[in-house]
């Protein structure tokens, strides 16, 4: 897995990409360890991570995930949840039941469903929060836009001693502001309209990006069909892009003549 | 190192170079770009 810090926002990331084998994103924000879609369990900190969430059931997105589990399981660590798309759902417990089948023995997880249109955050640790937006895939798919919250004291306020500042509290002030950051938003295989319906997706301060094809042996047209995004894409929409850090999943494999 | 192991990585590393020179520079607004490929294991 490549290993990606971000300092400015306290995040670590590892992701892992190969084409039609395995995808899978990982990331600790601010002590908050979550991984989108387990296409294999590459690491340690993978199987620690508690928060798993799925963009679609394509097998290099969730081969991993019952691995995971069993992982978990083998050590006594507490049971995995699994975020995915409602309709996913019975799906990863069809899943689960054939490897419980084949393990002859049971696997603990907890599978969450979490709608696109459920616009309110699920809070997941230490103000870290998380919703789901929908992605254009050949199956139903979701990205993922994580929220970070912090507290700052108020300006004015700086420079006095502890015990005022807890004394105003005491009495109802407000002795802080409160900023929501999106820090994190990672698509999963799409096309660029999801990007287009869902403009914050260019303001996260890390978007992490499928880009499949990056040469004209396939069209635009061709990687549009197939669900995915094509570097002519981003291209058009370049001018768009305000994130901090830009991560792009290359998974083509062009021939050597075809890369200028 | 085999030689499809070898060209897997060689792959990688033109996919990285062709994106950094070819979308980066147009990415006036952001800051860093990272290109994440591992190369070719077979069509989608």
């Amino acid at each position: 897995m490549q290993s990606i810090e971000v300092r400015d926002h306290n995040v670590r990331l590892l992701v892992s990409s190969v084409a039609g084998q395995e995808t899978c994103v990982y990331a600790n924000i601010d002590g908050c360890a979550i991984v989108v879609d387990m296409g294999c369990v590459p690491e340690e900190q993978v199987v620690l991570a508690e928060r798993v969430f799925v963009t679609h059931t394509h097998i290099d997105h969730v081969h991993g995930v019952t691995k995971h589990a069993a992982l978990r399981r083998l050590r006594s660590i507490k049971p995995a949840r699994y975020y995915c798309a409602p309709a996913t759902v019975p799906k990863l417990e069809r899943l689960f039941e054939a490897t419980e089948e084949l393990q002859e023995s049971q696997i603990a997880h907890e599978i969450v469903p979490l709608a696109p249109s459920d616009n309110v955050p699920v809070q997941l640790f230490r103000g870290v929060s998380v919703v789901a937006f929908a992605t254009v895939h050949r199956v139903q798919s979701q990205g993922y836009m994580f929220t970070k919250r912090s507290f700052k004291l108020k300006p004015e306020l700086m420079g006095l001693p502890g015990h005022e500042i807890a004394a105003r509290r005491r009495n109802g002030e407000y002795t802080h502001d409160m900023t929501d950051t999106l820090v994190l938003c990672v698509t999963g295989d799409t096309t660029a309209e999801a990007l287009d319906r869902h403009p914050l997706c260019y303001e996260a301060k890390i978007l992490v990006v499928e880009c499949t094809y990056i040469t004209d042996e396939i069209a635009p047209s061709k990687a549009h069909e197939r669900g995915h995004i094509h570097i002519n894409d981003l291209v058009a929409r370049a001018h768009l892009f305000q994130n901090d850090v830009l991560v792009l999943m290359v998974k083509q494999s062009p021939s050597y003549s075809s890369i200028k | 190192m085999s030689r499809q192991h070898f060209s897997a990585r060689h792959n990688a590393f033109q996919i990285k170079e062709s994106v950094q020179q070819n979308l980066a520079p147009l990415l006036k607004l952001v800051k860093r770009v990272i290109v994440v490929s591992k190369g070719h294991t077979g069509g989608r």
